[in-house]
């Protein structure tokens, strides 16, 4: 073996050993591992500082271009949060009603609430390829890989690693991203893929049946025959159908949550089992039922 | 000891720069990772090179990646293919280190498309070629020169600080 007579050879050849045992040890396995760990109690800490100076410089800017905007903004929002309160309380009152006549029913399948993590984005892929992103909550805030996360009430993405104080999340809009998903109109179902070209101007793609009933403006959801994702979730609006080709139907997808302006997130980390009906003050606690 | 230190402290402080606040041109960002790399191997060859590219990998796995050791694995390539002699250059020649870093940006992209991409039957691969992997090796060659001069000084400054003490790495 003439080849292992040069020592830089043989150091690399090493190096390359170590690294396809480590391919080997993490593929399709990524538990945080004790280097991850460290990494993560070095760079995170500071990636939150950084990331909370840059909001603040933008913070500024804003500040001084925005006074104007703000003020027509905050004009047009307190008119939409009346409309809202008054939607609220409907609701609520309907809410009530439902729970009620539920009761009547003895209906044990109710609508799950989740209990979420909040959490923010404090970096992001630089690659070109991937648009993964790092959050800063890890197992010790009850992160665990495969949980789901969301953000303006619509999906985000799911949870791919997970080490000790920080999270990488794949959003939807990521190439590698593939979701189970549904039009809610008409319950035809198919995969919402992320795409490298779509991402980049923060779209997916929606892949159906070549006669699935699909109009552009329909709403997309998670449905429920995936294994990660919850059904139901809000995913985005069609936007464009393109011509149905050998493999199917392809309609571009825009998503609810715009992802290059997001800077926190919520991660589902669980279902609570009950719904606490009781804690509810109701103003009109006197709804009587079938009087 | 002060050369581990202060290697490990740019690579750290250049992950942390890039992946909080990219400087994204049209949707691309530079892979200053790979200007340390190829900077470091120029300057103090192969297994040096090797060294700071598999831990400046090993930072982007733990962090983005979906398996550890992908880009460690690559980045050292870079480092230990990027710190052979070139025996026609001086370390003080500048065409060396854009050549090396256009070389090895293109590689890297391609290879990173290849493990990545054409294997989940992305098969467009001009599209891929034009639209990223040619704008961030442009983008790279760009900003090769600042930071090639940076790091050039540093191991200068480190190499002056060695000759007066205890060599710690034999060459």
């Amino acid at each position: 073996m003439k080849i292992l007579r040069n020592k830089k050879t043989v150091f690399l050849l090493v190096g390359i050993i170590i690294c396809i045992l480590l391919m080997a040890f993490t593929v399709g396995n990524r538990t945080s591992g004790f280097v991850s760990n460290v990494l993560g109690v070095v760079v995170v800490p500071i990636q939150n500082v950084m990331t909370g100076v840059g909001g603040w410089f933008s913070d500024i800017r804003t500040y001084f271009t925005d006074m104007n905007y703000l003020v027509s903004e905050n004009q047009r929002l307190n008119s939409e949060m009346e409309e809202l309160l008054l939607a609220l309380n409907r609701l609520e009152l309907l809410e009530a009603h439902n729970y009620q006549l539920t009761q009547l029913l003895e209906m044990d399948q109710r609508y799950p609430r989740f209990e979420t993590v909040a959490a923010d984005i404090i970096s992001r892929d630089n690659n070109n390829w991937n648009t993964r992103f790092i959050i800063n909550r890890g197992y010790t805030h009850g992160v665990e890989q495969n949980m789901v996360v969301v953000a303006q009430g619509a999906l985000v993405g799911n949870v791919t690693a997970e080490a000790h104080n920080f999270s990488q999340v794949t959003p939807i809009i990521d190439d590698a991203s593939a979701v189970s998903a549904a039009i809610s109109r008409s319950g035809a179902i198919g995969f919402a893929r992320g795409d490298i070209m779509l991402g980049s101007q923060g779209l997916l793609r929606f892949e159906t049946d070549i006669d699935a009933d699909i109009l552009e403006g329909d709403e997309l959801m998670t449905s429920a025959l995936g294994t990660i994702f919850p059904p139901g979730i809000h995913i985005g609006i069609i936007v464009e159908i393109t011509e149905p080709s050998p493999q199917g139907l392809i309609a571009i997808v825009q998503p609810l949550v715009s992802f290059d302006n997001l800077n926190a997130v919520l991660v589902i980390t669980g279902v609570s089992e009950d719904m606490d009906y009781d804690d509810y003050e109701y103003s009109y606690a006197e709804i009587t039922l079938g009087e | 000891m002060a050369r581990f230190f202060i290697v490990i402290t740019i690579v750290l402080i250049n992950f942390i720069l890039q992946t909080t606040w990219p400087m994204q041109i049209f949707g691309i960002s530079p892979n200053t990772a790979i200007i340390i790399v190829v900077s470091f191997a120029i300057l103090r060859h192969e297994v040096e090179g090797a060294m700071i590219g598999f831990f400046a990998g090993l930072l982007q796995d733990v962090f983005f990646g979906v398996i550890i050791g992908l880009n460690a694995f690559l980045y050292m390539l870079i480092g230990f293919f990027s710190g052979k002699p070139f025996k026609e250059f001086y370390v003080e020649n500048y065409l060396l280190p854009i050549a090396l870093i256009g070389i090895t940006t293109f590689l890297f992209n391609f290879a990173y498309y290849l493990l990545n991409f054409l294997f989940r039957a992305r098969l467009d691969i001009f599209s891929y070629v034009w639209s990223i992997i040619l704008p961030s090796t442009l983008y790279n060659i760009a900003i090769t020169l600042p930071i090639y001069v940076f790091i050039y000084r540093i191991n200068s400054r480190l190499e002056s600080h060695e000759k007066h003490s205890r060599k710690i790495f034999n060459r």
